[in-house]
């Protein structure tokens, strides 16, 4: 049987508004307790609205947390400083608005624009070999390093499931197995351990950044990997162990 | 006040200023029409105001503070129109404080039919303030303005150029369904 998508959406649409409804309290009784009812009833709508009741408690803590702040930071401030801070504003956004595009007529015979493109892509072609063994050369190089080797729990028998996780791929990392998962499930961690809030990867979040850096670079993908290591340095100092590291492999890519 | 701290109030201002420079363009230019010399202006004299409100002490907020701001400037644009003799025949639907507000107690309502534990609801509710903070365009714009802001999906469409209503309709819900599966994924990986 064929399913209309159209016509699932219109009934979670219908439901986004009826879930709505009920949060700002605009229902009669009777329609409330029926509302809460049909949760029961139906499992798919009960989750989307506690999902629902979620976003909104969230966007409401963090707004009203950065409300305080900024409220402080006007009782903090004299009439001068509000006014830098309009200007500021509007010469930020002139700097952000896009240059104009100028178009060119092309007046060149297609013949000479394939002769061209074919040499710019044979160049490429050898650029981007090179580029790849010398991304991945690096990915090898550093890896053999203590950041990636050394084990989070080091076979203790009380290793928690996270850090048996984490030790499961690491090994990944270091013997090239099932790169592009283990790039997926690290960058899940690396995201949590960066997290204000303490989670079970806030402790390891030097070995899961260095390790998804490093799997980065053996899959090739250097933006990605600059990305992890420049995040990175403005975590660790240019003056422990692991921010030197961090910065001269940042130096190495960038170098390429 | 040490040198630091006066940095980082200004940056916080600035934040701030920057923000709702973005908001107030595209709610101006979109209700009012006014050139983008004219939102400078009543940009400015709002936050003026704003300033003078919270230092004067008079200060109560039942909204969100950037509703509170665009409603000054929204303010300043009806004066402003006045002033240059145009008929004002807007459909403004914009949010007036706590009339349109969801309410905490039902919100807690339906997250207790999901029965976590205490420790396991306050982790999660921490990785929703991190996703709620990190949220790509367009969803960090129709999320925060429509949940926290107020605004309506009419007023979302003139602001940020959406063909109708049910345009934004559709994109906001899609974007709550982003936040599902991030949230999902997350959560998973880290309570299962």
């Amino acid at each position: 049987m064929e399913v209309d998508i159209n016509k699932i959406e219109n009934r979670l649409l219908e439901e986004d508004d009826r879930i709505a409804s009920y949060l700002k309290g605009q229902m009669s009784d009777e329609e409330d307790q029926a509302f809460l009812r049909e949760l029961e009833e139906k499992p798919d709508m009960k989750e989307r609205a506690i999902i629902m009741a979620r976003l909104i408690k969230g966007l409401k803590e963090v707004g009203t947390a950065q409300d305080r702040e900024t409220i402080g930071a006007i009782l903090a401030s004299d009439k001068q400083s509000v006014e830098n801070a309009t200007k500021n504003a509007f010469l930020k956004a002139t700097v952000a608005q896009p240059a104009t595009t100028k178009v060119f007529s092309m007046r060149k015979p297609a013949a000479w624009l394939s002769i061209a493109a074919s040499l710019v892509f044979i160049v490429w072609l050898g650029i981007g070999y090179n580029d790849y063994r010398n991304i991945t050369g690096l990915g090898e190089e550093y890896g053999n390093s203590s950041f990636t080797t050394e084990m989070v729990s080091r076979g203790s028998a009380t290793s928690s499931d996270a850090e048996k996780k984490l030790e499961r791929l690491f090994k990944n990392v270091q013997g090239n197995t099932d790169l592009a998962g283990t790039i997926y499930e690290l960058s899940l961690c690396w995201e949590l351990s960066i997290m204000e809030t303490y989670n079970d990867y806030t402790d390891h979040s030097a070995e899961i950044g260095w390790n998804l850096a490093i799997a980065y670079l053996k899959d090739n993908d250097k933006k990605e990997a600059l990305a992890v290591l420049t995040k990175m340095a403005t975590i660790y100092d240019a003056d422990n162990v692991m921010g030197k590291q961090v910065r001269e492999l940042q130096q190495k890519i960038e170098d390429f | 006040m040490a040198v630091i701290e006066l940095q980082q109030t200004q940056q916080k201002l600035n934040k701030f200023a920057a923000e709702q420079w973005d908001k107030t363009l595209a709610y101006l230019q979109g209700m009012f029409s006014l050139s983008r010399s004219d939102c400078e202006d009543i940009f400015q004299e709002a936050f003026i105001v704003l300033y003078k409100k919270i230092t004067d002490g008079e200060f109560v907020l039942t909204s969100s503070l950037s509703t509170y701001f665009i409603g000054i400037c929204r303010n300043k644009a009806y004066e402003k129109m006045r002033g240059m003799g145009k008929e004002l025949n807007i459909i403004d639907e914009y949010p007036n404080g706590t009339k349109d507000d969801f309410e905490d107690e039902r919100i807690d309502r339906l997250l207790a039919l999901e029965d976590d534990a205490e420790d396991i609801e306050a982790r999660k509710e921490a990785v929703v303030r991190e996703i709620v903070s990190k949220l790509p365009p367009p969803c960090d714009k129709l999320l925060w303005g429509f949940y926290r802001d107020g605004f309506s999906m009419k007023t979302l469409a003139t602001m940020f150029n959406y063909k109708s209503e049910s345009s934004v309709k559709v994109t906001k819900h899609r974007c709550g369904e982003k936040f599902r599966a991030r949230f999902t994924e997350i959560s998973n990986y880290l309570f299962s």
